[in-house]
């Protein structure tokens, strides 16, 4: 699992949940401040990213942080490969 | 002439609802919303509903009495009661009177104080000021919410449901009581300071608009709208500008509060406050996953829950920090 395709995903999974181009949306951009998105679009978000990934981001929701795809990205990504660990005897 | 919390005392109604459970009343399958929304936005996965023959004086009589006893009194050792609550049994009269006729106390004055989840501060606030003016000894501040019954389940409308019951749904019922009294110079045990303040140009945010003069029939627009983004977006302000203050003006630093018992919305909102203030993990209590938002009570409720687990106790120095729609903001420092 790379970043590209988590990425990709990210954008197929926020396409579900606003009407916006996603693919205008660039990587980096804030979704609340430069996208004007609501906290429900993005707790939609993060609750089918918990279902479709098998991780928890309810630690991870905080409505006035910086939210970008690259940051949801970013927080998923790390959670994989958490949870990907080989856990040692 | 100083004051104190002598006693305190919580009850909690049977019925308890997932988060799962009240989204499914509310329509999320029904009208094709994707459920784990409330839990996933402020971190509420259990809440308590009242009975239908439950009524706020009923739940406010029966966290009066837990504190009346933990105080080590009896009923008629109080002489004034304050009834300070988000949700009432009734326009008139004040709720407060019933609660003191539930609790059977024979030559005392009650009345009830509304503002929002400040009303139980808010009543705290004025027992100190009671006590300090000679006008009453042991004065009990009781919340009995039964938000439940306020909260809106009858959506039709995709659109309005994802707007408001993410937070709208995380409410729950229950109730909380202190008994305040007054105290010595030689008693360790002490209110520190009271403070609050009003930033009414935010008066339109998480508006009940319903239960009152403006749509005086309009009984389907009472109900919690679950809109509150004007209010959450202060609380990091109010953690830095109006906590961090009152400490310093204490001599109190932030390592100092063995326990922040913050009003609570959303985990995450906790979160930030205590970032803002420097404060650890550790130093906050939080119990919106089991009981959600309850109102005015949730400081109450929060107090009690500490020191049920031990967190706080005797001699502990506490900060209640509370926000709530008006827009309102209190704190009280205290020493158990």
């Amino acid at each position: 699992m790379n970043m590209d395709i988590i990425k990709k995903e990210i954008r197929e999974i926020l396409s579900e949940y606003t009407d916006l181009d996603v693919s205008r949306i660039g990587d980096q951009d804030l979704l609340f401040d430069d996208w004007a998105m609501t906290s429900v679009v993005i707790v939609q978000v993060f609750v089918t990213i918990q279902e479709k990934y098998g991780i928890s981001m309810q630690d991870e929701v905080n409505m006035q942080a910086p939210v970008s795809i690259q940051y949801i990205a970013e927080i998923v990504m790390e959670k994989i490969n958490r949870k990907e660990e080989p856990v040692l005897n | 002439m100083q004051t104190k919390i002598s006693g305190m005392g919580m009850y909690l109604p049977e019925q308890i609802y997932t988060s799962e459970e009240v989204e499914e009343k509310a329509g999320f399958s029904r009208l094709g919303a994707k459920k784990g929304l409330v839990r996933m936005l402020t971190g509420c996965e259990t809440r308590h509903y009242a009975a239908e023959d439950e009524w706020c004086s009923d739940i406010a009589a029966k966290a009066g009495m837990e504190a009346i006893r933990d105080a080590g009194m009896d009923p008629q050792d109080i002489d004034a009661v304050i009834f300070g609550a988000i949700t009432r049994d009734f326009a008139e009269p004040a709720t407060v009177n019933r609660v003191i006729d539930i609790l059977g106390i024979k030559d005392c004055y009650g009345f009830d104080i509304f503002n929002a989840c400040n009303a139980f501060i808010g009543g705290i606030d004025l027992a100190d000021s009671l006590i300090k003016t000679g006008k009453a000894e042991h004065v009990l501040v009781t919340c009995g919410e039964v938000l439940s019954r306020w909260t809106k389940f009858d959506y039709t409308d995709k659109e309005e449901l994802l707007m408001r019951a993410p937070v709208s749904l995380s409410v729950g019922d229950g109730g909380g009581a202190f008994v305040i009294s007054g105290t010595t110079d030689e008693d360790d045990s002490r209110i520190i300071d009271t403070k609050f303040r009003s930033i009414a140009n935010l008066w339109e945010h998480g508006v009940i608009w319903g239960g009152g003069v403006v749509y005086p029939k309009s009984s389907d627009r009472l109900f919690v709208p679950g809109t509150v983004k004007a209010l959450t977006d202060q609380h990091k302000e109010v953690a830095t500008e109006f906590v961090k203050p009152m400490l310093e003006k204490n001599h109190w630093s932030v390592d100092d509060v063995d326990c922040f018992l913050p009003t609570q919305i959303a985990n995450w909102v906790v979160k930030n406050a205590r970032i803002a203030l420097n404060a650890r993990e550790d130093q906050f209590y939080e119990v919106i996953k089991t009981t959600g938002n309850v109102g005015a009570c949730n400081i109450a409720l929060t107090t009690c829950m500490a020191k049920e687990a031990g967190k706080i106790g005797q001699g502990s120095r506490v900060a209640m920090v509370g926000g709530a729609a008006g827009m309102n903001i209190g704190a009280i420092l205290a020493r158990l």
